[in-house]
């Protein structure tokens, strides 16, 4: 007998959250479902009998700048060796959250709930993020130059 | 023989649209769509299939009660190159006889550019037209004054800081992608936004402050109210329970919704008494207590529910809210309205008719009314009905199309 696969949906801020968990469940019915949810987030009927574990992050707000609350969730998430991580925006964090959890399938849940594969490797999302923060401080020092240096003709501020 | 108003072929380009709805733009665009579809128009929409965005284009046309075609665009593509002749080319082979462009930010004038061989008409939800720091017009615990129309140098130096972390980071909210796309820090966005302004054939807007900021720039303003679907509300009196409940609904997560006034108005009732729970759809769940209790993100049918399991309703921003819907959806179930004294509010509430106005940021003054309200079920009910009977009057959306739209098509188009 085939064992269960392991699902993972990691929750933040978003109210797609619980549509995504029951995405979840239509895609993987006899899959085992962990829910990684906020220290008081609320256990409702809409999700619960949803999933079949529900685990709690240490703090509310889970952020890079507490490295060492990040590893140990990291940590967590690898141990549980999950065939399936689900994050729910495809931001350049939690791509890489999902890199490195380990799961041979990454996904991200949109706001209308449909589950998007994330395709990215370890080294492709540190480099996406590296690329985009590069390409960022460019276009910020274009927009500042444009906004310090070049005036509106007619404004009447000035 | 006697004839019927003229049928009109009218298009609507959105650049946020998604159903199910993220917020009150969506359902008004939808409402007024369906609306003037059932008076017998021809309507389209058409708006961006924008896969990779969880803020715009996630919608299924066949799920939608008029005609949609979204047009396939990814964040590379979401340039006002590509923009603007791609939404020209889908008009054009449908030929209306006039286009509204709806909500949008910096690729607007763009847009609006591409399609001056039809009457067009500019839709503004919020301050967007006035604001490219955040489209709020607050600033400093105050309504700005500034008007980037009028000011734009003052404007753009405000904007500029408030895209840096999300450039760097890249928290491309739709916002900054189309700021960035629009090249909206340049001199030349304004003269483009400007003429789009002058060359529409109308604007819309939702209150009369943003009226007031397009004085000398263009006369044909028209403030048109959202409004509610009747149907979705019971109007059945809240259910019996040891406490009564006191619910704010929305985005509170958003300083300027005011859920902190509301808190410090829950701290000052709950020194005295213990008869009332708050209630706040907000995402952060350590914020509960005894008094009070956050409930998530919730849907509009969610928020129905809670606003039916609700005794009072209330609503403390602090900005200049352009509309209120928050308010009518409460009134519109037959719930009393605590509000403050802000934007397109003081107009939705009735003093003492129909709930409470109080001064931005006072919760002393909150405290009073909630405390009035919790006292006396007698009044909930009489202004919780007197609110119900101006919903119905005023905002149920036939009322709205029916009464707004008619004139001002002939106007447009006779």
């Amino acid at each position: 007998m085939s064992e269960r696969k392991r699902v993972c949906a990691y929750y933040s801020h978003g109210p797609h959250f619980i549509r995504v968990i029951g995405r979840l469940r239509e895609a993987y019915p006899d899959a085992c479902i962990t829910a990684i949810v906020p220290p008081r987030y609320p256990a409702s009927q809409e999700w619960t009998p949803l999933v079949d574990t529900i685990e709690r992050t240490e703090t509310a707000h889970l952020s890079p700048r507490q490295p060492r609350a990040c590893l140990r969730l990291l940590g967590h998430i690898r141990r549980a060796r999950y065939d399936v991580f689900a994050v729910m925006f495809d931001s350049d964090q939690l791509a890489l959250l999902a890199a490195l959890s380990g799961a041979p399938t990454c996904i991200h849940g949109t706001m209308d709930g449909r589950l998007v594969p994330i395709r990215s490797s370890v080294m492709a999302a540190i480099a996406v993020a590296v690329g985009r923060n590069v390409w960022g401080r460019l276009v910020y020092a274009t927009a500042w130059l444009a906004v310090r240096c070049l005036r509106v003709r007619g404004d009447q501020s000035n | 023989m006697t004839t019927g108003p003229r049928k009109y072929r009218l298009a609507f380009v959105d650049l946020m649209f998604s159903w199910p709805p993220h917020g009150g733009a969506d359902v008004d665009l939808y409402e007024t769509l369906a609306g003037l579809a059932r008076l017998g128009h021809e309507v389209r929409l058409f708006y961006p299939g924008y896969e990779a965005s969880y803020e715009r284009g996630c919608a299924d046309p066949a799920g939608l009660p008029f005609s949609a075609e979204p047009i396939p665009f990814t964040w590379r593509t979401f340039t006002p190159r590509t923009t603007a002749p791609r939404f020209r080319e889908a008009i054009d082979a449908w030929r209306p006889d006039a286009v509204f462009l709806y909500h949008g930010y910096f690729l607007k004038p763009f847009i609006a550019e591409a399609l001056r061989h039809y009457p067009t008409v500019g839709r503004y939800y919020a301050y967007e037209l006035v604001c490219p720091r955040d489209a709020l017009l607050f600033r400093d615990g105050a309504p700005c004054t500034n008007n980037y129309l009028k000011t734009p140098d003052a404007c753009r130096r405000c904007a500029l800081p408030q895209f840096r972390e999300r450039l760097i980071h890249w928290r491309m909210v739709a916002w900054t992608q189309e700021y960035v796309a629009g090249r909206a820090f340049l001199p030349s966005y304004h003269a483009r936004l400007l003429e789009s302004v002058r060359h529409f054939s109308a604007v819309i807007v939702s209150n009369p402050l943003m009226a007031s900021h397009l004085e000398g720039i263009t006369d044909a303003v028209h403030i048109f109210p959202g409004g509610v679907d009747l149907a979705r509300f019971a109007y059945a009196e809240p259910p019996a329970k040891p406490r009564a409940i006191i619910l704010a609904a929305g985005r509170l997560e958003d300083p300027l919704k005011g859920l902190d006034v509301l808190r410090r108005a829950g701290a000052i009732l709950a020194e005295g008494r213990h008869d009332f729970e708050i209630w706040a759809t907000h995402g952060d769940y350590q914020l509960s207590n005894d008094w009070f209790k956050t409930v998530g993100w919730r849907d509009p049918a969610g928020v129905v529910e809670l606003i039916e399991q609700s005794d009072i309703c209330v609503v403390p921003s602090i900005w200049e809210e352009p509309f209120g819907l928050a308010a009518v959806e409460a009134m519109a179930a037959g719930r009393p309205v605590c509000a403050s004294r802000v934007g397109g509010l003081q107009t939705i509430v009735r003093h003492g008719e129909t709930g409470f106005l109080f001064e931005r940021e006072n919760a002393e003054e909150l405290a009073r009314y909630l405390a009035e309200l919790l006292d006396d079920s007698g009044r909930r009910r009489a202004l919780g009905a007197a609110g119900r009977r101006i919903v119905e009057t005023k905002y149920d959306w036939n009322r709205v199309i029916e009464g707004h739209w008619p004139p001002f098509l002939e106007r447009l188009l006779s």
